[in-house]
């Protein structure tokens, strides 16, 4: 009996140690990535804070005059959603997706009051958003837009270096966010294309134009820029903990009982 | 309301502000901008949490009768880099609240200002340069 156990312990060794037993080392291999990778051509990595437009008071949520008139169909869209942002209707301030944490798409994410860590790899450029911790990518090692992607909230991007500017290249939208506070729609062809320059040390600024013919007649750009808080840090903010200001709202929108 | 002239100055300083960060960040359509109401009164509770601070106040009207109002100011995130901290007001602070009111009568506050029992003036909302 011991002579069996020994040779069956044995058997099992070698068979498990056969190679057709061990773990794959890869499972498969990740998408494929540019061959392009090159180091930064310039260092935007650090914390902004955008500032607001000169022609603002105090900081703005919504890109003004720097919109180009919209189709038919785009101002269809703006006005359902600007009536809804503005009207006195009890859902007036429940209305808005990124208040049911649906992420706020791009350029939205920038026109918050939360700060962005810019992180640089050599072939990615990482943008870290306070506002509800919200990741974007920008892969700067020569692959494509991945066309399997589909219809993203934030868009796929791609980046290249233009001299000292990052070209930030985004397609890939659904239609399900606004460019801003007061409601300006995109459609899901939206071509947003976002230069980056970092002018001097404190300060960068971000160029961005939005090609969306389906929503407006023309081309259009706008321009924003951010100053470093080398002091400051990401802090967590968490939008799903937000019960206690839904029912602030929703109080503060309900018809008084007579 | 007593404190008519603080309630002037606050009015025109209303009327500046009417652009701001927080008003356009719930949609104006809510609260009255075109106004502002003042309410002093002894903090109850102070939450210094995402998503925003919320400042809760017990208020004597003129007939000395006790009002709880509630008042909603920004992201602690957007205060602390601003001068608040979580200490900066305590239950039992003589304080005032100026902001903006709902127009279904509420007695709650989108808040504009902040002035501390010491005379100190507090802006919730956040004005970059």
């Amino acid at each position: 009996m011991r002579i069996f156990l020994v040779r069956l312990i044995l058997a099992l060794a070698v068979i498990l140690t056969f190679p057709t037993f061990l773990p794959a080392q890869t499972v498969g291999q990740p998408r494929t990535a540019g061959a392009g990778t090159v180091a930064p051509a310039a260092d935007l990595s650090g914390l902004w804070i955008r500032l607001r437009d000169p022609s603002h008071a105090s900081i703005n949520l919504d890109f003004g005059k720097a919109i180009s008139p919209m189709t038919p169909w785009g101002d269809a869209k703006f006005k359902a959603a600007n009536s809804v942002y503005r009207s006195s209707s009890p859902s007036t301030v429940l209305s808005d997706p990124i208040f049911s944490c649906f992420p706020p798409g791009v350029p939205r994410i920038y026109m918050v009051n939360f700060p962005v860590q810019i992180v640089q790899t050599p072939g990615q450029v990482i943008l870290l958003f306070e506002f509800d911790h919200f990741v974007r990518r920008i892969y700067t090692d020569g692959r494509p837009h991945d066309k399997d992607a589909g219809q993203l909230w934030m868009g796929d991007s791609v980046g290249k270096w233009e001299g000292e500017i990052l070209v930030a290249d985004t397609t890939n939208f659904n239609d399900k966010t606004t460019l801003d506070r007061e409601g300006y729609p995109h459609s899901d062809a939206m071509h947003l294309v976002e230069r980056f320059r970092r002018v001097d040390h404190d300060n960068l600024v971000v160029e961005l134009s939005v090609d969306d013919p389906k929503a407006y007649t023309k081309p259009w750009t706008a321009t924003l820029n951010f100053q470093l808080r080398a002091d400051w840090k990401i802090m967590e903010h968490i939008c799903e903990d937000n019960a206690s200001f839904v029912d602030f709202n929703r109080k503060a929108t309900k018809t008084p009982k007579k | 309301m007593k404190n008519s002239r603080l309630a002037l100055l606050a009015c025109l300083a209303g009327l500046w502000m009417i652009a701001s960060p927080a008003s356009a960040h719930h949609g104006t359509s809510a609260y009255d901008t075109t106004k502002l109401t003042t309410v002093k009164g002894t903090v109850s509770d102070f939450q210094f949490n995402n998503p925003h601070v919320i400042i809760s106040v017990d208020a004597t009207d003129d007939k000395g009768k006790v009002e709880k109002w509630v008042c909603e100011a920004n992201s602690p995130n957007v205060l602390t880099r601003h001068g608040w901290d979580r200490d900066i007001i305590k239950k039992g602070d003589q304080i005032t609240l100026i902001g903006n009111r709902p127009k279904n009568g509420a007695k709650t506050l989108r808040l504009q200002k902040v002035i501390l029992s010491n005379g100190q003036e507090l802006d919730p909302n956040s004005l970059q340069d």
